[in-house]
Formats: C-alpha cells, structure tokens, sequence
C-alpha cells in the first residue's frame, strides 16, 4: 500500500507543479513580453515605419518564449529574429542583447550606432555602457531602467507613459530614481 | 371704527393675498429650479466621474502592461482630491485587482460587470454611484478601472438651496407687504367708501348721497357712475311716490268728508221723516183708541176685529218708525253680534203674509228653532 500512496502522491505533486508553473509567468516569459510591449510606447521616424522585428543577439532562451508568445497572440505579429553579428540587426525595432553578450556589449552598440534600433539587456551596467533599456530584478520582479541619451542619438521616440514606470530614467539633462 | 375695520379687512386680505400668491410661485420655482439642478448636479457627477475613470485608464495602461502596481496606485490615490470618491480600483483583463484605493477601510467595491458591448457603464442607487470603464490599448481591453462615488455634494447643496430660497422668500414676502400696503388704499378705499355711502343710504333712507370716484381706475369709476345712477333713480321713484302717496290722502279724506256729510243728510232726511210720520200716526192711534173704548156694545164682533187689526197696524207702524230712525242712528249706534231665531222670523213673516192673503192656500214647514249669529241692531229682525 505504501508504495502506492507515495506514487500517488508524487503524481499529484507533480501535476500541481506544473499546474502553479503555467499560471505564474517565467523570468523569459515576463521579459519576452516587455519587449513586445516596448514597442507599443515608442515612435520611429517616417523612414523606419512598418519595421516591428524583434531581434536577438546571441543564444538565448527568450527567442523560443517569443515565438511561442507570438502564436498564441495573433494580433501582435512581430517577426522574431536571432543573430549572432549585431551588424546584421540594423534593420530591427527591437534588438535585444542576452547573457551570452554580455562580453562584447560595446562592440555590439557600436554597431549599431546610427540606426534607429531600440536596444535592451539584462546584462548589468548595460545603460552606462550605451544602451537604452536595461532590464532589472527588483522584489522578484522584472523592472526596467531608460538612458534617454542614448535614445536621444536616434530618431526613436518613447512614450512619457513608458518612462513613467521606469525605475529610473537617466539623461545628462536629469536622473529620476523611483523608490 | 366699522369703516376702519372693514377697510383692514379688504386690505388685509389683498395683501395677504399678494403675499400668498408671491410665496407660493417662489415655492414652486423653487422645487422646479432644485430638481432640476439635483438632476443636473448627478449628471455632472457623473460625467466628471466617467472623464477621472477614463483618464485613470488611459494613465495606467504601461503600468499594467509593465505590472508596475506601485505606478497605478500612486495614479488611484490622486482620486484623494475628488471629494466624492470613496474608493476605486484597477482591473486586469483576468479580473485579478492590480491597485487599490480606499478613503477608508470601509469602503468597499461591489464590482459588476459591464455590459459587453459597452467600454464604460455606471449603476447608481440613491446617492451612490458605480462607474466602470475599460482600459483598452491599441484596441484591446487590458484591464478595468472602477470608481466608487457618494453624492456628497448633494446635501451641501441642498442646504444651500434652502437657505437660499428662504432668503429670498422673506425677501419677497417684505416687499409685497410693503408694496401691498402703497397700493392697498388705491384698490380698497373706493369699494369700502361705496360700502359706506350704501350703509348711510340703507340706514336713513337719504338717496340724495353720492360718492365721489376721485381718482379710483376705471372700473372703480364705473362701479361708482353706475351706484350713483342707481341712487338717482331710486330717489326719483321715492319723490314720485311720495307725491303720489300725498294726493291719494288727499282724495280720501275728501271723499270722508263727503261720505259723512252724505250720511248726516241721509240721517236728518230719515229723522224727519219718521218724525213727520210720527205725528199722524199717534193721532190714528188717539183715534182707534178712543173708538174702541167708546159704544162698545153697539159694534158687532166684525168691527171689532177690524179696530184690533187696525190697533196692532199702528203698533207695529209706530215699531217701524222706531226702527227706522234707529235705523239712521246705525252709523253711530253700532252693529252687535246677537243670536237671532230665524224660524221664529220666518213663521211670524208668513202667518203676517198668511193674514194679508187669505184666498191664498200655500203650505211652508219652518223649523221653531233655526237659531244663527249675526251682527245686527236690537230692532233688526222686524224689519225682515
């Protein structure tokens, strides 16, 4: 009987797991929806409209949680794209920089000076090292952070209400810390 | 002290009246300006609310989709300036509360949900009010806002409306009195000095008054014309009557006059002659007496009853003329009322009748005892 009502009990455990897992959104699953919804609060110039490829540099777990975000919702259809050469991700809205990038950070901004790309990470010190959206863990949480000089050298626009629910903003013309 | 009394009765009530008719307008534009400002006052409300739940969703959509709550629930307290907020809430599209906001832990939310056609929808319930509004990003519903609100507002307003009204009212009121009071004397003076000249009239039968109109408005004028009209003519029939009523004294005591001097004539006429007639008569009467009582043995039973039926004759002629100058004393002696035996009259008349005509053979029952009451002299019966 024992072994029986142990493999019972595990079955159940298990079940209940997976259960709890598919109603609390992952770490990959929070932040693949950031990066659609960043897209929602930023304006291109007239040359770049229509452009909404959702780019990522490196390897990554989040490009597999993107696209399945993408078949479940059909009414946000961005192309998701991966790339191992940041030159090559000139053309996207998005461009988002993993964990695996974390060592050439700056040669990958570099390459993408100049074009109206939006870039995100959750590689630290990502904003001091040029980028625009710096992904952030606060209370278990995922939290952003914006260097608006870096958006201000491109023709990208962000929305006041995307800036709203930043952590902090930083600019050489002010720095907003939220507590 | 009765015309000054009724004077204050008239314009006590025409002032009263005033006073009436002015508060009861004021009452009613009252009620209708607060019902409709209380309409108007719940329709702003509402409207200020639908507009605060709109702009607290449009402010809280990168909140709920960066599941910023902090964010959203610093937008819900700025709900704690609105004076008739009591408590609000934010809504994720899986019906889970994503921020809340409370004046106090009271305050509770009863959710309900908004109908599907509709991307806002408000219930309300006396003073309370419920209104639910969509949050809806690029075309999608991302979660709901709801505002819990009291009408506050309403008693301050309602409070201040009275005080108001009352003000005015009193206000109102003063002045018709002291405006009722200026016009009074035009309006009731003239009708109280025509109730007056009417009760001087009826009181001395003096028509030849008159009431002056003064200066009264035109009906008052011709109220007046036509009261003293009325008076002209009764005063003329009452001269007329007058004159009439003196002339026909007139003719009356002049036909006394002659009726009484026809009645002495006719009573000096009637004396005369029963006077005149008395004369002879006593002279037959003398004669037949004289006759009977002489030669008597010498006249046969014939004569004898001739010279009987010729004494009773003048007896009763004499009775005759006894009546007949009583008769023309009636005016001054007087009728009386007496009870008369009819049926002994009548059987004297007929055996009198029976007597003159013999040969004639007629048969007449009277009853002996035909007794009536009848105003007559004491002789009346034998003139029958």
């Amino acid at each position: 009987v024992s072994p029986l009502v142990f493999s019972c009990l595990f079955v159940f455990l298990f079940v209940l797991q997976n259960t709890c897992a598919e109603e609390r959104p992952t770490e990959d699953g929070v932040k693949a929806a950031y990066l659609y919804n960043f897209g929602k609060f930023m304006r291109h110039p007239e040359a770049d409209a229509g452009k909404n490829d959702i780019c990522i540099l490196g390897r990554n777990t989040i490009a597999k949680v993107l696209e399945d975000s993408k078949s479940s919702d059909k009414g946000d259809a961005h192309p998701i794209r991966n790339y191992d050469k940041a030159a090559d991700a000139r053309n996207c809205e998005i461009v988002y920089m993993g964990a695996s990038e974390s060592e050439h950070i700056e040669k990958d901004l570099a390459a993408l000076q100049g074009s109206n790309v939006l870039t995100v990470s959750d590689v630290p010190q990502f904003l001091e090292k040029g980028g625009m959206i710096q992904l952030l863990l606060q209370n278990n949480r995922i939290r952003f952070a914006v260097n608006l000089d870096a958006v201000g050298r491109t023709n990208i626009q962000l929305s006041s209400e995307l800036l709203k629910v930043a952590v902090y903003v930083n600019s050489s013309a002010r720095t907003e810390d939220k507590p | 002290m009765k015309t000054s009394s009724r004077q204050r009765s008239i314009a006590a009530r025409l002032t009263w009246m005033n006073v009436l008719v002015i508060g009861i307008a004021l009452i009613l534009a009252y009620v209708s300006f607060f019902a409709y400002n209380l309409i108007a006052y719940r329709e702003a409300t509402i409207n200020s609310l639908t507009g605060e739940a709109q702009i607290i969703g449009e402010n809280s959509v990168s909140a709920i989709l960066f599941d910023d709550r902090a964010t959203a629930q610093a937008t819900l307290s700025a709900l704690s300036s609105s004076r008739d907020v009591d408590a609000a809430a934010i809504y994720t599209q899986q019906n889970v509360p994503f921020a809340l906001y409370a004046r106090s832990s009271t305050d509770i939310i009863q959710l309900r949900p908004i109908p599907a056609k509709l991307t806002l929808a408000y219930w309300t319930h006396w003073e309370s009010i419920l209104i639910g509004s969509r949050i809806v990003f690029q075309g999608k519903q991302i979660g709901i806002v709801y505002i819990q609100a009291h009408l506050y507002g309403l008693h301050v307003q309602i409070v201040r409306y009275a005080a108001i009204a009352g003000a005015i009212l009193l206000v109102c009121m003063g002045v018709a009195l002291l405006v009722g009071s200026i016009f009074r004397r035009m309006l009731a003076q003239p009708i109280v000095s025509i109730s007056e000249t009417a009760r001087m009239v009826t009181r001395y039968r003096d028509y030849s008054l008159r009431f002056s109109p003064g200066e009264s408005y035109s009906e008052m004028q011709l109220l007046t014309v036509a009261f003293n009209e009325m008076l002209a003519e009764i005063q003329q029939r009452d001269k007329a009557l007058a004159q009439s009523k003196d002339k026909l004294e007139l003719r009356v005591s002049e036909r006394t006059a002659e009726l009484v001097a026809a009645n002495k004539e006719l009573e000096a006429f009637s004396y005369t002659v029963a006077h005149d007639l008395r004369g002879p008569l006593d002279t037959i009467s003398g004669i037949n007496y004289i006759i009977q009582h002489s030669e008597e043995q010498s006249r046969d039973d014939r004569s004898r009853q001739m010279l009987g039926r010729l004494g009773t004759s003048i007896t009763e002629m004499t009775n005759l003329i006894d009546d007949l100058l009583n008769l023309s004393r009636s005016t001054s002696i007087g009728l009386h009322l007496v009870q008369q035996n009819i049926g002994l009259l009548a059987s004297t008349i007929l055996e009198r009748l029976a007597e003159a005509e013999p040969e004639r053979q007629v048969e007449i029952t009277v009853h002996k005892k035909l007794l009536c009451q009848c105003r007559c002299g004491p002789h009346a019966g034998r003139h029958a």
